[in-house]
Order: C-alpha cells, then structure tokens, then sequence
C-alpha cells in the first residue's frame, strides 16, 4: 500500500506539502523565495493545528517516525521558520538583516 | 529581581577599567592584526572544537587557524586520547589531512608519497624506505600542538612551551563553570557566518546589551529586564584574569508572540533543569580572545551557544556559532528549541548585517576612539586585556 502524503486527521494540510523540507537550509531558502502572502497562508493554516499536531507527533516515536508523520513534523519546523516574519516583522523584506542564507548551516 | 536597576555601577565596581574613550586603530591596523597573530593566537589557549566532535578512536577535525597561518589536526587516537598535531606531513611538508572532518581507520596518510602516520601521531609506515639516507621513523612523527581540555572544550596552545596551563588561563572562568553539564547538551546546529569585518567588531557588537532595544527591538528587544526608560540593566559583570561574563535577568514582563506563547504554555509537570553554575538567566562567558560561551533558558531547560571568532584576515572574519541544546522529551520541547534557535538566529542576522558596517566606518578612520556607556563596561574590558597582550601603545 502506497504510504499516505500525511497523516489521516491532516490530509487537509496536504497544500502545504511543499514546506516539509529538510534541511534546515531548504525551508530558509523557501521562505526568502515566498511572498508575505504565501507565507500567511502557510501560518494561517498551520498554526491552528498546531496543539493537535503536538499531540499527534508525541504519540509517534521521534526517532523512527513513519514517512507521513515526518512531513508533518517538517512542516511545524516550517511554520517555525516563518513565524519571525509573519507574527513580528509583518513583512516580507527585513531590510536591517543580512541575507538569511548568508548564514550557512553546516549540519 | 536580582537586578539593580541603577546607572554606572560597573564603573564604581571596576574603577581600574577607566572611563576613557577607547582607540579605533586596533580595528583596522594591519600593524595590531600582526601583534595580534605573534602576541595572542600563537601565545593563549585557542578553544578548536569539542571532545564531542571526535566521540569514538580515530574520529578526527581540522582547525585552520587562519591568522597564525597553521591547520591543526585534533584526533582522537585509538588509545581514546584526544591529541593535537601540525596537520604537516614529516616528508615533504604536505598538508596532511584534507578534509574538515572524518574519521580514519587507525591511522591518517599523506596524499603525496603515502607516509602513513598512526592515530597516536607516530610515523609508521614510508614507502620505498630503504631508499632514505638512515631515517629513523621514531623521529619523524607528527608535530604536536599542545592541546588540553576543559569539561569537554578543546584548547590548543601554538607556543611549545605555554606560559600557562590551560586551567591557569581560564582561571575564574573555569572556577565559575566547572561542573557545568555541557556533555547534555547536543550540538543541534553549527552556522558559518563570514563578514567583511575585524573580529573584534564582531565580538564587540555582541558583548553588552545596549543595543538590544534599538537594533533589535522587533525581535528580542524587550527579552531582558529593564529600567524605567527602557534600557537595559546587567544583572552583574564579573572580570577575570583575562576573561569576562556579563549576566542579565529575563523581562518577566515580556509579551510573547502567539507561536512562543502557545509553545511555552507552562507545563507545571514539567521538571525544571537548571544549571547552578549561571550567574543570571542569560550569562555571556567570553572567553579570551575569541570564544564565547552564552547560556541561557528555554522553557524548563538550560541551553548554551558558543561563538569562535576566526580572523581571516584583519577586514575578514568567520563567526563560527554552535547552538546546543539538551535531548528533548517531547514534541514540545523539540519545538521550543526550533523557535528559539531560528529567533536568535534571526537577531544574529541583524547583527551580522550590522558588523559590515560598523567595520566600514571603523575603517574610514573619521573617528580616532569610540565612545563607551557603562553598560558597554565589558567591552572596555576586553580592550585592556587586548593592549595589556599586544603593547600597541604601550611600545608606540
């Protein structure tokens, strides 16, 4: 059977698949190439979720976690990711900082 | 509350540091980048790296100590003893090992003729041997550095024969910290931010928080205790023989954004780890002339980041910063980590953006001396024990 995108109470985040990335370096370069809205968008339907989510990846080992519950697991690293911009920059462009991936994660 | 609140303190505990303007020129001048290499680098304990990177026998990293011109080779050989070596090969003077990090098996060879060295550091195996003038291999083996460690950081001292041990040179830093649980803590993320600017512009930029309302006042302006005006107070600054810690209490009256506020939902279950050996909430260890060791509070956890600021070159710098944190329990707690990893490296970015141009007008030479407010105290600090090293002026 072939594995399900995400687990079955989330297939409704199923549009934000393309923020379960990794590295970390792939989710900064998302967001610096996303516009204020597609990351509001991200935020918006995220956030709400995220007690369940908490919940639901607590009751799945972190170390061995199946496929589905991975993807979900990197998008709250996503939604971390862009929390910075949406909650307190409110802007896309943080004109007083250096390009984000001017810093490079070397792990 | 810990914090008193109260302006020019630290200038009434250390009255010895002066209230005087402090000169620009050790900045940008090539003359004090070449005091720095002959008179700093190659005579302190330089932190390279932990035993944690090197966990098991022949687990290996290489340091470029760029300003000193020297790589050296840190190993942990098969004995499970970490040594430290000139990465030189005994032949010809190859570069021995290439790769930042790795792990050989049993033993490391040069790329050039195949000497092949132990993981203990001894030369034992020389192609076409017979064909040397009496070499004796026992005399051939790798350089060594001399390296010593302090609950689990490795220290490298380029002089053969150090003025200091390591624990000498650490001295109150080490009395303060020792016992600390590092080990607990994993290394989650290293970043590699290089910056057109001298490393002490970089260090400086982070060694008092004066700043924090101004540059960073969306992000985490408003993380630490405050007076009436809204600057920040230090909880305390203590000196040591070179060193120095600047300790701060958090705002307990801070607003949290709604994703920290939901991630930090206090769980009163929750054990609370704290570390005894903190001073404050937010201690600020540097220790000299380029490590810094930042502990801090996330949750019901401690956590550290160190900084090494690597001089490239006197206008180039590599701010090499490893954030750490423990094993989390829960979903919870990994999450809290991410946010606060990607929130102090978001200010971090501020910074670094910061660190250019205040190189740029440092280089300018319009201005002769810097100004310091008494919050800046730990600065003024770090610059005496700089010309107490170095003699710019002392000498001039």
């Amino acid at each position: 059977m072939a594995d399900a995108a995400l687990p079955e109470a989330f297939e409704d985040l199923a549009p934000w698949l393309d923020w379960a990335l990794e590295p970390e370096r792939a989710r900064t370069a998302k967001k610096v190439t996303s516009s204020m809205e597609e990351l509001r968008a991200l935020y918006d339907a995220v956030m709400p979720r995220m007690e369940e989510i908490i919940a639901y990846l607590d009751g799945v080992p972190s170390d061995d976690r199946p496929a589905p519950a991975h993807r979900l697991y990197l998008i709250t690293l996503s939604l971390v990711e862009v929390s910075n911009l949406v909650e307190i920059y409110k802007r896309r462009e943080v004109i007083e900082a250096c390009d984000p991936l001017h810093f490079d994660p070397q792990h | 509350m810990k914090t008193v609140v109260r302006d020019k303190q630290w200038a009434e505990k250390y009255p010895e540091l002066g209230t005087e303007p402090v000169p620009t020129e050790p900045y940008y001048s090539d003359e004090h980048y070449a005091l720095e290499r002959e008179r700093i680098f190659k005579r302190t304990w330089i932190n390279v790296g932990r035993v944690d990177d090197i966990p098991e026998p022949g687990d290996y990293f290489v340091r470029d100590l760029a300003i000193c011109k020297v790589s050296v080779l840190i190993i942990r050989g098969s004995d499970g003893v970490v040594r430290g070596f000139h990465n030189v090969c005994s032949h010809r003077g190859n570069t021995l090992v290439l790769d930042g990090r790795g792990t050989c098996p049993g033993s490391v060879y040069c790329h050039f003729h195949n000497w092949v060295y132990s993981d203990t550091g001894e030369l034992i195996r020389v192609p076409d041997e017979e064909n040397f003038f009496e070499l004796d291999k026992r005399d051939h083996g790798l350089t060594p550095v001399n390296t010593d460690i302090w609950e689990g950081f490795v220290f490298v001292h380029l002089d053969p024969e150090p003025a200091e041990t390591l624990r000498g040179y650490l001295g109150g830093v080490a009395e303060q910290l020792d016992g600390c649980p590092f080990h607990e803590m994993r290394l989650m993320q290293t970043y590699k931010v290089e910056e057109r600017a001298n490393w002490k512009v970089a260090l400086d930029a982070q060694n008092e928080l004066y700043h924090l309302p101004f540059q960073h006042h969306l992000l985490v302006g408003d993380a630490f205790v405050k007076n009436d005006k809204g600057l920040i107070r230090f909880q305390d600054v203590n000196l040591y023989n070179y060193h120095s810690v600047w300790s701060c209490e958090n705002n307990p009256a801070r607003s949290l954004p709604p994703l920290e506020s939901m991630l930090f939902a206090v769980d009163d279950r929750a054990p609370i780890i704290r570390i005894p050996q903190m001073i404050g909430e937010f201690d600020f260890f540097v220790v000299f002339p380029n490590f810094v060791l930042l502990l801090f509070e996330v949750g019901n956890s401690t956590s550290y980041i160190s900084y090494n600021l690597w001089p490239l070159a006197v206008d180039r710098t590599i701010w090499e910063i490893r954030m750490h944190f423990r094993d989390p329990g829960s979903t919870r707690e990994r999450l809290q980590q991410e946010y606060f990893k990607c929130i102090i490296r978001d200010a971090l970015q501020e910074d670094a953006f910061a660190h250019e141009n205040i190189h740029a007008g440092l280089a300018s030479r319009a201005k002769s001396h810097v100004v310091l407010q008494d919050e800046e105290a730990p600065i003024r600090y770090f610059h005496k024990v700089l010309e107490d090293h170095c003699g710019f002026y002392r000498n001039a």
